[in-house]
């Protein structure tokens, strides 16, 4: 295992780009590890959020699949335990991933080389940390890599991610109070915000996104979100071709 | 309706977000200038989740009043900053969320 990996490193631009599916899947794999750990606490903090919840702890594990995104995971237990109605939920649940159409579309020129049965399974895994991962500058020109490096990186986040939201209904109890984890999400998207920033226009694509985002937060659900991360990304293009 | 069915409809909802622009641009690209913009996804939509999480909910003077949550993201920015290591910016931001939290009153 090499130092960068070993310190939860996310920019490893030396990887090497092993054609054998073996090779790229472990490396895929072995470069999601330090994501998995760094999701630990928001994993657990929506696992005790359905374990104290009236929704039954399978149900709203299965939500690890079914979603496979934190944010929306965590609001869609909320509400269910509140007594929301089923529309309410895939409403509040579709605002909140509406950004998702931006990661996706950003995600799109990397599957154009892959075959449609890849794209239609490489969708559904499409979230912050995956999508960090999965552009990964290696590989870029070889469609198998890619595929292979993609499904590992996918298949380690799933796994450690649908098992420690597992983990958090069945210990919530144990864990001591008052250390609340509702940073955790907040924390994570900081450490993999940084090392984006790697340009002007980037950085003034946050800036805005940010900006925009709080200006826009009383919208209703998380509209907000959506229209921070148009006006950030137009900034940035703007910042791009001056 | 059970709760997992209404999990598996937002899940739904979710994946047609996720799909319906993989599906429409990977045929053909998109005019230059929106690949251009596409390029900065990763700042301008982890920038606003980070920004409406730290704000939590008081607007622009949340942002700029320290606070146990601004402080320890701050705090956070700075380690990723210095080690690019993720479980070191969650743990000190955590850490020091706990810790600002319990003196701060």
């Amino acid at each position: 295992m090499s130092t960068s990996v070993a310190q939860g490193a996310i920019a490893d631009p030396s990887a090497p780009a092993p054609h054998a599916p073996r090779g790229a899947t472990l490396t895929g794999a072995r470069r999601a590890l330090p994501m998995v750990a760094g999701l630990v606490p928001l994993a657990l903090l929506i696992g005790m959020t359905i374990g104290d919840s009236a929704v039954p702890a399978l149900h709203g594990w299965a939500g690890s699949l079914l979603l496979f995104s934190g944010a929306a995971h965590l609001a869609a237990v909320t509400l269910l335990d509140s007594g929301a109605t089923a529309l309410a939920v895939v409403g509040a649940v579709a605002v909140i991933n509406a950004r998702l159409l931006m990661l996706s579309a950003a995600l799109a020129p990397h599957l154009r080389h892959q075959p449609g049965w890849f794209r239609v399974v490489a969708a559904h895994f499409v979230v912050e940390p995956t999508y960090t991962l999965a552009t990964h500058p290696g590989g870029l020109d070889d469609a198998a890599w890619w595929r292979w490096h993609y499904l590992g990186v996918v298949v380690t986040i799933f796994i450690g991610w649908s098992g420690v939201i597992g983990l958090g209904t069945v210990v919530g109890p144990w864990l001591p109070a008052g250390l609340s984890l509702e940073l955790a999400g907040p924390a994570l998207l900081v450490a993999m915000l940084v090392p984006a920033l790697t340009s002007r226009p980037a950085v003034l694509a946050a800036a805005v996104g940010a900006g925009v985002a709080v200006a826009t937060a009383g919208l209703p659900g998380a509209l907000n979100l959506l229209l921070g991360g148009l006006a950030g990304m137009a900034a940035g293009a703007l910042a791009d071709r001056s | 309706m059970p709760p997992v069915a209404t999990l598996a409809l937002a899940g739904l909802a979710t994946y047609a977000l996720r799909l319906t622009p993989i599906a429409v641009l990977s045929r053909r690209a998109a005019p230059p200038r929106v690949e251009r913009a596409l390029r900065y996804a990763t700042p301008a939509i982890l920038a606003g989740l980070i920004a409406t999480a730290a704000a939590h909910g008081g607007g622009f003077l949340a942002l700029v009043v320290p606070s146990p949550r601004v402080i320890a993201l701050l705090l956070g920015a700075v380690v990723a900053w210095r080690t690019r290591n993720l479980v070191a910016t969650v743990v000190v931001a955590l850490a020091a969320f706990w810790t600002l939290s319990a003196v701060w009153a």
